[in-house]
């Protein structure tokens, strides 16, 4: 008896254990059987939902399957491309957009359609292994006239731009082919020829008109996600007017796009006379702006390039030159030199004291290097030192006594060129007042 | 007669007495009392300069000879004129009455006050065209 018991208890219990569970047969409920994405639509007047469905024999089938396992029937999900289904309830007061017209619309492509497919079928992207002729022709099978078939442009024909998208005025609408019709068409096809591929056009659904923003909303969010605006571009210097950035340049306010532009002038002018009043702007500014090192580089290049024939300037290069000590002595001594060759610009007192200052820079300069000179000679007493020593030497004498004889011609003070006579040339004999 | 001859003898390789004259020692310096390694010295009738000696700043002679060839043999109660001057420096006549000995003086000498700062700069002037001037002019008539 309880051997009974315990028997009736293991079959009762086995059954339920080898009984598989629900996810066993999630494939054959799936929950969005429709072409369209949705749970539940019709098809020829056939509810599809995630329900099984039967096929003509009455087999049951996942309601997804677009063929029957068994005979290879067609199933209300057979076609990929069924649109939405019509909605047959109580609209009330709304109502639904018709075509407008009796004849069927031409099939409109979207602007993401699929790409037309040339009429001499897969040639372009077929795999380049051939296929063995024992080969399972699955297209053979299938109806010639199943679809409304539609071929692609010729592209052969040279048609190299795509055609130009068009607006549809009216969505076309799509009806798929019924049970009916598939079977009709799968008995009626022609076995030997091969079905084109088919290129069907997506039923093109409106996309309803986005509601109404908040323009207040929308602005705010819009100024929220904008990249700050970008800085105003600079306009182009106009550094034509010379005479007006005279002005700016005494003052030293040229600015470095005016500088820029008017190196850029100065660098394309032919004439030279250009080229002088352009550099005499620059120098005037690196002058007022105190930037000693710039007023040095246009002066050089001024004097060098440009035009040395204004004592004025040649004086006022040597002066900075002397300053930078006796390094710069023989540039010192080039540069009054040029400016002694243009003395007869000044007058009256101004070309006095101007060829004054030029011997005493000439003689003070000439006495730098000889100290240099000797210098050097003591350090190294060889005849090379010996003879700089001598030459700068000389060149200091011959200096200083310029600078004495014009101090005496000119009525100046002659109290700093008899000493520097005398110091270079040792003697009061040779610096006679 | 022999001795005679002997002392004669030894008296001649004996040292040379210095009879050119007085030795004259002179020392170049700074105002910081520093030497003044290339400072020289000159007679006014000389034609040479006399280097000092760099490290002491020191020249040392007894005789100067002069442009026409002749000899400047310092002698006491003798009143010798030198020109010291250095590169740089301030040029010094000097005249000093030579003494029996120790005849060595110093020379301080003055360095140039040529300061750079005394130029004035010139007005660089603008580039303006110069009009043409309408008065007289052009070719003679």
């Amino acid at each position: 008896m309880k051997t009974m018991h315990i028997a009736a208890l293991v079959v009762a219990t086995s059954s339920l254990a080898l009984a598989g569970s629900w996810k066993d047969y999630k494939a054959s409920f799936p929950l969005f059987p429709c072409t369209d994405g949705w749970t539940t639509c019709e098809v020829d007047g056939q509810t599809v939902s995630p329900d099984l469905v039967t096929d003509r024999e009455g087999n049951p089938m996942p309601s997804n399957m677009r063929f029957s396992f068994w005979d290879f029937d067609a199933l209300p999900g057979a076609s990929p491309f069924a649109g939405l289904s019509d909605y047959d309830g109580d609209l009330g007061a709304r109502e639904l957009k018709s075509g407008g017209g009796t004849e069927a619309p031409e099939p409109v492509r979207s602007r993401d359609a699929i790409p037309e497919i040339p009429a001499d079928g897969f040639d372009g992207i077929a795999d380049p292994e051939p296929e063995p002729e024992d080969a399972e022709d699955y297209a053979s099978d299938a109806p010639d006239d199943a679809y409304p078939v539609q071929t692609g442009a010729d592209r052969s024909a040279g048609l190299d731009t795509p055609p130009a998208y068009e607006e549809p005025s009216e969505p076309p609408r799509y009806t798929p082919p019924s049970m009916d019709d598939l079977r009709q068409a799968r008995e009626n096809a022609a076995p030997q020829e091969p079905v084109p591929p088919v290129a069907v056009t997506p039923d093109p659904v409106p996309e309803p008109a986005p509601p109404e923003p908040d323009p207040v909303t929308e602005d705010a969010q819009a100024s929220a996600e904008l990249p700050p605006e970008p800085p105003p571009m600079a306009e182009p210097v106009n550094c034509d007017d010379l005479r007006g950035l005279e002005t700016k340049a005494i003052l030293g306010n040229l600015g470095v796009d005016n500088r820029k532009c008017l190196d850029g002038r100065l660098a394309g002018a032919s004439k030279l006379t250009d080229k002088d009043k352009i550099s005499r702007v620059l120098i005037s500014d690196a002058k007022a702006r105190g930037d000693k090192a710039d007023w040095d580089r246009l002066m050089k290049r001024h004097l060098e390039q440009i035009d040395r024939s204004d004592p004025n300037m040649c004086l006022a290069y040597s002066i900075s030159l002397h300053k930078r000590g006796v390094s710069k002595a023989t540039q010192v001594i080039r540069w009054a030199d040029f400016a002694l060759e243009n003395k007869s610009a000044w007058s009256g007192a101004a070309h006095t004291k101007n060829v004054y200052s030029l011997h005493q820079l000439k003689s003070l300069a000439a006495s730098r290097l000889w100290q240099r000179a000797e210098k050097r000679f003591v350090k190294d007493r060889n005849e090379k030192n010996e003879a700089k020593a001598t030459t700068y030497r000389s060149m200091a004498k011959q200096a200083s006594r310029a600078w004495l004889d014009y101090a005496k011609a000119s009525g100046r003070d002659t109290k700093k060129p008899l000493e520097a006579c005398v110091s270079a040339s040792g003697t009061t004999e040779f610096c006679p007042l | 007669m022999n001795r005679a001859m002997l002392l004669a003898m030894m008296m001649g390789c004996g040292p040379k007495v210095a009879t050119d004259g007085v030795p004259l020692k002179v020392f170049v310096l700074d105002q910081a009392g520093e030497p003044i390694p290339t400072a020289v010295v000159r007679h006014p009738d000389e034609a040479d300069r006399k280097r000092v000696n760099a490290a002491t700043g020191h020249w040392e002679g007894s005789v100067l000879y002069m442009e026409d060839g002749s000899e400047l043999i310092f002698q006491p109660n003798m009143t010798i004129q030198l020109e010291v001057s250095a590169p740089g420096y301030l040029t010094k006549v000097i005249s000093y009455d030579i003494k029996k000995r120790r005849n060595q003086f110093s020379v301080a000498l003055d360095e140039l006050n040529l300061k750079a700062d005394e130029f004035d700069e010139p007005i660089i002037q603008f580039g303006h065209d110069k009009k043409k001037s309408e008065l007289g002019g052009g070719a003679a008539n």
